[in-house]
């Protein structure tokens, strides 16, 4: 620890003033509150999403991944862009730096283990992005999981295996532009439809609408050994779509920072 | 009602997590803020955990605790590791 | 009594964490060290907004259970009544979960701008930077 001059002292005493003073209002206006039980709005969500009856329904159990893409498509729709167009920020940075690889390859422990993982931690993200409709989970969160698995290859072998293995940088990006041109179809067939046969239809629409639109993604298919595919309309495949997305950007950016910075070849 | 030990185990987290940010304002060695930086996401995912978040849990664990510490040493190949 | 005593030494711990964090952010000349403490301003910001959404009552995570593949039974509006008055408010985790995940990639970004000023400019520290006089 430093000596710290009186100026430093003021500053912490400081901030953590603003920190309680945050807090404190914050609790007296029952932002956060321990009594009070949910507000109107997320009532509203928990109640309408599950109920196959209400106008609002996605029929997904899942009540966050059908907010996610159903109530709040267009939030999460522009959320994505963000996502990539901080990849593409990331890309032309890549263009400027030089980066000088090493050549030196990693012992024995953690290539076994990185062989080991890479098919469990892809195994776990991508069932974490296919049950997103039905159990905690969805497209973002498996995306992110499946970023470690390629990135533990690179730490441990190096780029060029990575390379190898198909992911390859191009190949990366095209994945990603289709994932996200993709949600921009599936979440606007409907309103094309929509416009065609001249009835009314929404941006980003999931269930159809009783009143307001008769037209919808269905929400599961009966398989013909009995039974029923449940994939609440447009939930399961936007997850899946964001998935890729998610997954092949982060991989991506993870092999750009490795090579600018000068990672093993 | 949550039980207590719940509670408990989250406030002793967040708790740390304000030692650990204290600690990180003032270590002179940023390769160590960087670690302390890992082991504060660890805290903050017993508190998502705790607080009945699974969504953000799964996503947390995968970005806080895997991918964070990673990417910030590699912005601190870039220049001295040592502040002031 | 106590549950309302933790939970609120939680939310203050918390709440100075972002505090501090802000502090650290513009006193410390290290540039990495600012990112660091940008990644525990965010995630302290995503835990308080996931506080924000709790209260004592609740017990289930936002997700009807039952969800499986095969025998999904669409619950009744009843059932569904009770669940939404024991369940966490789902609308600050739908937030947060997006934030979360472009945090990670406007860290990358950082890093990468990072790493080039310190290639760049020889030092990582903000007040060393060498200003180049015309």
């Amino acid at each position: 620890m430093r000596s710290r001059g009186a100026l430093e002292e003021l500053g912490l005493v400081l901030s953590i003033l603003l920190g309680v003073l945050l807090t404190y209002y914050l609790v007296r206006a029952d932002v956060v509150s321990l009594t009070y039980g949910n507000i109107p709005l997320a009532n509203l969500y928990l109640r309408a999403v599950p109920d196959p009856s209400s106008p609002f329904t996605s029929r997904s159990p899942e009540v966050v991944t059908s907010v996610i893409w159903d109530q709040r498509g267009y939030d999460t729709y522009f959320e994505t862009s963000v996502l990539f167009i901080a990849i593409i920020g990331v890309l032309y940075l890549a263009g400027l730096g030089g980066g000088q690889g090493n050549s030196s390859v990693s012992t024995v422990i953690p290539r076994v283990i990185a062989k080991i993982l890479f098919p469990v931690i892809v195994a776990v993200s991508v069932s974490v992005a296919l049950h997103g409709h039905l159990t905690p989970g969805g497209g973002f969160q498996g995306g992110s999981i499946f970023a470690v698995a390629p990135f533990l290859y690179l730490l441990v072998f190096g780029r060029r295996m990575l390379e190898g293995k198909g992911f390859r940088a191009n190949a990366l990006v095209f994945a990603r532009s289709l994932a996200v041109f993709l949600i921009t179809v599936v979440g606007s067939i409907v309103l094309v439809v929509g416009l065609l046969t001249g009835v009314p239809a929404f941006l980003f629409q999931n269930q159809p609408k009783p009143q307001l639109s008769p037209i919808g993604y269905p929400a599961y298919v009966v398989l013909p050994w009995g039974g029923i595919f449940l994939f609440s309309g447009t939930l399961m495949i936007l997850n899946v779509l964001e998935f890729t997305a998610v997954s092949t950007g982060f991989t991506l950016a993870l092999v750009i920072i490795d090579t600018v910075t000068g990672g093993r070849e | 009602m949550t039980p207590v030990i719940i509670l408990l185990l989250s406030a002793f987290s967040a708790v740390m997590a304000l030692i650990a940010t204290i600690k990180i304002v003032y270590e002179r060695d940023v390769l160590k803020a960087i670690i302390i930086s890992g082991v504060e996401s660890l805290f903050y995912s017993i508190i998502l955990a705790s607080f009945l978040a699974p969504d953000l849990l799964i996503a947390y664990i995968a970005v806080g605790l895997g991918l964070n510490s990673a990417i910030l040493l590699y912005a601190l190949r870039g220049g001295e590791r040592y502040e002031e | 009594m106590i549950a309302e005593a933790l939970f609120y030494l939680i939310v203050f711990a918390v709440g100075v964490t972002i505090g501090v964090s802000i502090y650290g952010i513009i006193v410390r000349p290290h540039i990495v060290k600012k990112l660091v403490l940008l990644t525990i301003l965010t995630d302290a910001a995503n835990v308080m907004a996931v506080l924000f959404g709790y209260y004592l009552r609740a017990i289930s995570p936002p997700v009807y259970p039952g969800g499986s593949l095969e025998d999904f039974a669409f619950p009744s509006s009843a059932q569904l009544r009770e669940f939404s008055s024991i369940s966490v408010d789902p609308i600050p985790q739908v937030l947060i979960v997006t934030a979360i995940v472009i945090g990670l990639a406007e860290l990358i970004f950082l890093s990468l701008v990072a790493y080039n000023i310190g290639v760049n400019y020889k030092t990582l520290m903000i007040n060393k930077l060498e200003v180049e006089e015309e």
